[in-house]
């Protein structure tokens, strides 16, 4: 509970700027009044008891420059009781004079019996604790007038004094005694609490309608810029239309129409994208059409040829079949153009549903089991045991790029064996085509799916592939927020790795299979892979038999 | 020997093309160009497959496509140039029975078409059941009680291989292949349309189907008999 009110007051203090500048607003002139209102005090207080002590010590010289002169009037012989009673008369007198200290108390204390309570006299629960020891001890040891604060006790209540106290030397006949003031400081005691009352209420309140000045102000700023923040997310969230509301000609109205004018530049820049991508995808769309019927027309005319091929003289029988091929290529072409050109517009739609991918691995290595075995080539499928590799996708697509990888990986296979890894983990899904053919030379890895492109310009193109095959396929991989990468090293075949998240829509951090095969580390000493990493394996069960009729969709796939 | 094809295509080589084929085939194809007088040639013709072209001048494919429905219960094959676009559903929905993409070859065209007329001549003596639905099989007739249901041969097709095997889930795949002749996997929007139009002409209430029943993840099976 209280930490979840923490991680509250932590998320708001973070979120919100305006709490943020009234809380240091606060803590701020918090401290600054504190410290000021300190100083103000005790200046004040000073102030107070100095005037306090200065009339308080006047009052006191005054009063003992009287009592010497009285006790040095009297004859030296008077003692005892008469002389306490003139001690008692004296401290009427003084205790009545008043001044501008205001009311005060005298007592006089004997120094030789350091326990007497000499005057006044009438009251007997009086003692002489009620001096401070150590302002005694500073009279009688330094014969000088002093002063102390301490508390003393009137009408039943303690408060805070000032005492004055001094020796009464000289002429007096018998004994030492000790003359003190004290100055009942209650008044003062009573301004200086108004006084930091006042202050202290004073400051808080200051601090607070500082606080308060500051939130508002605070606010003033932070709600344009709350509702700027607000609009700025409905714009990127794709309402384009959204703009902000201007008021005024401030800072916040300049950015208003900052935001404003860039909103409409984007908004003009997407649609004009948008429309372009529209023009695009109509215009391949035609494109599609216009060129089909011609192209039907002539693929049904070479047909007729071919298959009539027989009665033609030799050179023209030929003629027919290099047309029927090439019609073929031609056709893949186009539609693989047509494709890439869609994917480029952004018009495609993945239709996403269930796919078994180990299923349909198998399905694609049969298609191609005649082409593999013309080539040489064993195909080994490794499924991983007791998991289903069960993926998210548009199976369609997905048969697309596993049978473009395949038919690579035969074509440029040398008639070795190729290996098919399936993994999956609880994120992802991933198959890896191996080959052990020609390999790639480096930084041909990342350009294998460039359009068009060609592994090795010299080389003799075996089949009709026509150079988009991986250009699709990675846009495919990539439609799914998945992964498509190529190793190879030459002499030592290469690799192709498709990794797809398990759900449509999330995000891939890692691929279950690693993307250089773990054979291609260790080499034998003439310099070729160790095989028996294929040939090792055997078939998983679940591998379908290879059929021996050509299965349709079999052609060989794009390069 | 049923074997008339019409063929209402606008592009001129590629319908005397298609002639040439049909007739190396042993059919008789007679030719429309445009959309607008498509009706009248096919009222003349009296065409025993119909192969239409979606995009047409004038009067395009689709319109021709339902306005034949409306009449008539002739297979319908189009041709279509975007095989993997709304064009192909909406073609079915106004009552097309298959589909070709352009660039077709010879071979494939033909086998749609002898697929499209083999069902007309099949004919077995044989009369079968679904709940309150009487298939007549050699009498082409399908009837609820007292009144008759008119289906086209294709949709008659789909209901008798249902019906033929009342307990049997029918897969997509087997249907196409049963239905439509295709030997191997073809698109599945074929069956599924085509369910979607059985159903509005033999349910009841085709929101909740009696006769043509969906198993969710498998196909489709016929409802008691």
């Amino acid at each position: 509970m209280l930490r979840h009110l923490g991680s509250e007051v932590v998320s708001r203090w973070r979120r919100s700027l305006q709490l943020r500048v009234v809380a240091s607003t606060l803590a701020i002139s918090l401290s600054v009044v504190t410290l000021l209102g300190l100083f103000l005090l005790s200046r004040v207080t000073q102030g107070i008891l100095e005037s306090q002590r200065r009339s308080a010590v006047a009052e006191a010289e005054s009063g003992l420059r009287l009592a010497q002169a009285t006790l040095a009037t009297l004859p030296a012989t008077t003692s005892g009781d008469a002389l306490n009673e003139e001690i008692a008369r004296l401290t009427d007198r003084l205790d009545n004079q008043g001044g501008d200290a205001g009311t005060f108390d005298v007592i006089v204390l004997s120094s030789t019996d350091a326990s007497a309570f000499i005057s006044p006299v009438d009251d007997p629960s009086r003692t002489v604790d009620e001096v401070p020891r150590a302002l005694r001890e500073t009279v009688v040891g330094s014969s000088q007038l002093a002063y102390a604060y301490a508390d003393v006790r009137r009408r039943g209540e303690m408060q805070p004094a000032l005492f004055v106290g001094a020796p009464l030397s000289g002429s007096v006949p018998t004994g030492r005694y000790e003359l003190y003031y004290a100055f009942p400081l209650g008044s003062e005691a009573g301004t200086l609490s108004l006084v930091s009352r006042t202050m202290l209420g004073g400051g808080v309140g200051l601090a607070l309608l500082v606080a308060v000045v500051a939130g508002l102000v605070a606010r003033q700023v932070v709600t344009p810029v709350r509702l700027a923040a607000r609009t700025a997310e409905r714009f990127a969230a794709g309402r384009l239309e959204t703009r902000m509301a201007v008021r005024g000609e401030d800072e916040i109205a300049r950015l208003g129409e900052a935001f404003n004018e860039m909103a409409a530049s984007l908004q003009q820049k997407i649609g004009q994208l948008q429309d372009l991508s529209r023009l695009q995808h109509r215009f391949v769309s035609d494109v599609s059409h216009e060129l089909r019927t011609p192209l039907t027309t002539v693929r049904m005319a070479a047909d007729l040829m071919h298959e009539a091929r027989a009665g033609f003289p030799p050179e023209v029988a030929r003629s027919a079949e290099l047309l029927q091929h090439e019609l073929d290529r031609f056709e893949s072409l186009l539609a693989d153009l047509l494709e890439i050109s869609k994917l480029d517009a952004g018009a495609v739609v993945l239709e996403a549903e269930t796919i078994d991918l180990a299923a349909l691995v198998n399905r694609v290595v049969s298609a191609l089991a005649p082409l593999a075995a013309r080539r040489g080539s064993e195909v080994i499928v490794r499924v991983p045991a007791g998991e289903s590799v069960v993926v998210e996708a548009d199976g369609r697509r997905i048969e697309r790029i596993i049978r473009n990888l395949v038919g690579n990986a035969v074509e440029h296979g040398e008639g070795l064996p190729i290996v098919i890894t399936m993994a999956a983990d609880s994120d992802a899904v991933a198959v890896a085509v191996r080959d052990h053919g020609v390999g790639l030379r480096p930084g041909d890895a990342a350009r294998v799916f460039s359009r068009f492109w060609r592994g090795d310009p010299s080389r003799a193109r075996h089949t009709g592939g026509t150079g988009l095959g991986l250009s699709i396929a990675i846009e495919d991989a990539r439609l799914h927020g998945g992964w498509l990468q190529a190793w190879g090293e030459p002499g030592h075949g290469s690799s192709f790795r498709l990794t797809l998240p398990r759900r449509a829509g999330t995000e891939l951090r890692q691929s279950p299979i690693p993307l250089q095969p773990p054979a291609a580390l260790t080499r034998s000493n003439d310099g070729r892979d160790q095989l028996p990493s294929a040939h090792g394996i055997s078939s998983p069960p679940s591998g379908p038999p290879l059929p021996s009729a050509e299965v349709p969709g079999a052609e060989v796939p794009s390069a | 020997m049923k074997g008339r094809v019409l063929v209402v295509d606008d592009d001129p080589a590629l319908a005397e093309m298609l002639g040439i084929v049909l007739r190396s085939e042993g059919f008789e194809p007679s030719f429309v160009a445009d959309g607008e007088r498509a009706m009248a040639a096919f009222r003349q013709s009296k065409p025993d497959v119909v192969l239409l072209d979606i995009m047409l001048p004038g009067k395009d494919g689709l319109e021709v496509c339902r306005a034949i429905r409306a009449e008539s219960g002739v297979p319908i094959v189009m041709l279509t140039a975007r095989g993997d676009t709304i064009d192909v559903v909406l073609g079915l929905e106004s009552g097309a029975d298959d589909y070709v993409v352009k660039p077709f070859k010879p071979k494939e065209l033909i086998a749609r078409v002898r697929a499209r007329l083999r069902s007309n001549a099949e004919v077995v003596p044989e009369s079968l059941q679904i709940v309150d639905v009487e298939i007549d099989v050699a009498g082409h007739r399908v009837t609820r009680g007292t009144e008759q249901i008119s289906l086209t041969p294709l949709e008659f097709d789909l209901l008798v291989a249902l019906a033929r095997k009342p307990r049997q889930v029918f897969t997509r795949e087997v249907l196409l292949e049963q239905v439509w002749g295709y030997r191997h996997a073809a698109d599945t929007r074929l069956v599924n349309v085509h369910v979607q139009r059985l159903r509005a002409k033999v349910e009841r209430d085709p929101e909740q189907p009696e006769v043509v029943l969906t198993v969710r993840g498998v196909g489709y099976k016929a409802g008691p008999p």
